[in-house]
């Protein structure tokens, strides 16, 4: 087993796996740059090095650095978390030569499937249905052609893409030309390669995706499903497993199909350690591979509440050459888990990021309650990074249960600072009939939510009340009258002045 | 006893505070409650009304008497105001075709000069943050008359980017 372990990451990621370590009694070398120089991965870690300033161009994904660290602080294995350099294939290949283990697939993998192109060739050829589509290149005039085969109304996608860039809807013919033209553009500037491919569309999908894991010892499962169809700018807000449509579909054997269908990507790619295969799925019972994702993803947290694995130290496990310590059949699902995204956005002004400080953060918690967290109170949400907080997880025995659980949770939690969260967004589509009927798709925020506004709630003389003594407090402490130390609690056992000891009576 | 004037959203509440023994008279309107002050804490204070205990916790932003608070599973935004002194709020930048900040970010491009003559809709700059890019057009047809910003700089919500006239 491994001795010590880097975490290649920031935020809540890197606490949830240097918690797994600890757990695992494996130590723990955090990185962090400028701006984390007192963020809570940084305090967790057993060492911690500084990489660079701010931007993450410049620290966290700067592999000589990383891996230079990693060498001087005697580390024998790199958890890249998700992000920065999580699916970067140079880096799980530089970890490697460097003679440190990478925690997760082989570089070759992540190359092939970092390739939406080569991952639907792969796909194709292990006969996981893929959507349907054209990617063998050429000119604009050939791919005109070949979108008529495809069919429209059609996507034009980059090759190297994620997150919606380099991606377009065409829906009439005559404005194929100029979507090329735009998602070319995009991917070059986004991904530096240009390459674009044709996809049908598939309206309103449900996405689905399987959590596969594979060891050195070539068996390869999968954990069952999530479903993330809660979306906004392609980016997944709400995600829950089981999958609500699967629920729905036992009788056509939809989550079999689907399960085996994930098992036979992971086996195409020679598949080690923990991935995901994502899916579109309709409701008439077809499914269509989407891309495979070579990394722990930010949802895992609800496949670990229903089938129980943890699946972090199962990842710790495999990468040190542990066989897999079940079988298939050995692995089930429990009852219903939810997790929201808790992001600093305005969901008022088309999710834009929100930075500044967090000058007092209270997390909920209770049974079936988890929170997923890497701030804390007097912390700074800067521009540099990616704006999510912290994820919110809630398990029940039903999903009924496990929505009202997630609206108390939400009701409990208090971010107040600088920032706008999305806290009562999510609190308002929880709300939602559709959501709470379990059939939404990937459009329903923009189907349901479009022009959501924030109630804003009558005032309440309790907060008048409590106004008030807060500015009598300071009025009287400016004043003549005595002065009362700020912060300082009457019922305190330290003020008291007689002589009481603990354990004593 | 001392009154207290808080404005939320556009109306403002007068808070009438008297202490007494051990604690306090507050009257708000024509409803008077009798509270007790258990503890208070940097962001935090409890306290009873009428008996029964409340929790509620702030954030202050000293600068502008203004306070975040949450109760309950709610927010609100309050302002401590003097009525005496008129509010020196007014958005004079709206008025002059002062474009800000609708996020934070970093200026990632400026697509005009000072002078350029620009159409409504037109593309002036283009800001990045996290993931997002997002471009600043032009609300009306006019010319540039200043740019407040470089590339590369850090901006905030609100802050002042080009003006237009």
């Amino acid at each position: 087993m491994f001795k010590n372990i880097l975490i290649a990451n920031r935020g809540e990621i890197a606490v949830r796996i240097m918690r797994a370590c600890r757990e695992m009694g494996i130590a723990t070398v955090a990185v962090y740059s400028e701006a984390d120089a007192s963020a809570q991965h940084v305090w967790l870690a057993d060492e911690a090095a500084l990489i660079g300033p701010a931007p993450a161009s410049e620290s966290y994904l700067c592999i000589d650095k990383i891996i230079d660290v990693a060498n001087q602080l005697g580390c024998d294995a790199i958890h890249p978390g998700y992000g920065f350099l999580a699916e970067n294939w140079r880096f799980a290949e530089e970890v490697t030569n460097a003679g440190i283990t990478f925690i997760g697939p082989t570089p070759e993998t992540i190359r092939v499937m970092g390739s939406k192109t080569a991952a639907r060739s792969v796909m194709q050829a292990a006969g996981v249905p893929v959507v349907p589509g054209y990617q063998d290149g050429g000119s604009d005039a050939e791919l005109v052609e070949a979108a008529a085969d495809v069919g429209y109304p059609l996507l034009v996608k980059a090759a190297a893409g994620g997150g919606g860039k380099g991606m377009r809807v065409v829906r009439d013919p005559l404005d194929l030309s100029d979507a090329l033209q735009g998602a070319r553009n995009e991917a070059l500037h986004s991904f530096g390669d240009g390459t674009i491919f044709l996809e049908r569309l598939i309206e309103r999908p449900h996405h689905i995706e399987f959590q596969v894991f594979g060891d050195s010892h070539g068996n390869v499962v999968h954990l069952f499903e999530r479903e993330c169809s809660i979306q906004r700018r392609h980016q997944k807000i709400i995600e829950e497993a089981p999958s609500p449509l699967l629920n729905r579909s036992a009788t056509n054997g939809l989550r079999k199909r689907m399960g085996e269908a994930a098992i036979a990507a992971a086996q195409a790619t020679g598949y080690l350690n923990a991935g995901t295969v994502e899916f579109l799925a309709d409701d008439a019972g077809n499914f269509y591979f989407l891309e495979m994702n070579t990394r722990l993803q930010v949802e895992h947290p609800v496949t670990e509440c229903v089938t129980g694995i943890d699946l972090v130290k199962l990842q710790i496990n495999v990468a040190a050459g542990e066989a897999l310590p079940f079988s298939q059949a050995e692995i089930s699902q429990r009852g219903h888990a939810i997790e929201c995204r808790i992001y600093a956005e305005d969901p008022e002004t088309n999710f834009m990021p929100s930075i500044g400080t967090i000058h007092y953060l209270q997390e909920p918690t209770g049974p079936g309650v988890r929170v997923d967290s890497g701030m804390a109170s007097g912390d700074n949400v800067s521009i540099h990074y990616d704006p999510m907080l912290a994820k919110l997880i809630v398990s029940a025995e039903t999903r009924a249960d496990a929505v009202d659980k997630m609206g108390v949770a939400l009701a409990e939690y208090i971010v107040l600072g600088d920032i706008i969260t999305n806290i009562p967004f999510l609190r308002g589509l929880l709300e939602h009939h559709v959501y709470r009927s379990g059939t939404t798709t990937t459009d329903f925020i923009e189907r349901y939510m479009d022009g959501w506004r924030q109630d804003s709630p009558n005032l309440v003389d309790e907060i008048l009340i409590a106004a008030a003594l807060c500015d009598f407090g300071q009025s009287s402490q400016n004043g003549t009258t005595k002065p009362t130390q700020e912060g300082a609690d009457p019922f305190s056992p330290w003020q008291e002045q007689a002589g009481f000891r603990i354990g004593q009576s | 006893m001392t009154i207290f004037h808080y404005q939320h959203q556009d109306s403002t509440v007068s808070v009438k505070i008297d202490p007494d023994a051990d604690g306090y008279q507050v009257t708000i309107g024509n409803k008077t409650y009798r509270v007790v002050q258990h503890n208070q804490a940097a962001h935090c204070i409890d306290f009873s009304v009428d008996g029964a205990y409340k929790q509620v916790r702030f954030s202050s932003d000293s600068a502008s008497d203004e306070r975040k608070m949450w109760f309950a599973g709610q927010q609100w935004q309050l302002a401590k105001v003097d009525p005496h002194r008129e509010s020196r709020r007014a958005n004079a930048q709206a008025e002059s075709g002062a474009l800000t900040a609708s996020m934070p970010g970093q200026v990632q491009e400026i697509v005009v000069g000072i002078g350029s003559t620009v159409q409504k809709g037109d593309t002036l700059l283009v800001l990045e943050a996290m993931k997002m890019e997002m471009r600043v057009n032009a609300p009306i047809d006019g010319v540039v008359a200043s740019i407040d910003c470089a590339i590369g700089d850090v901006v905030a919500r609100g802050q002042a980017l080009v003006v237009l006239t």
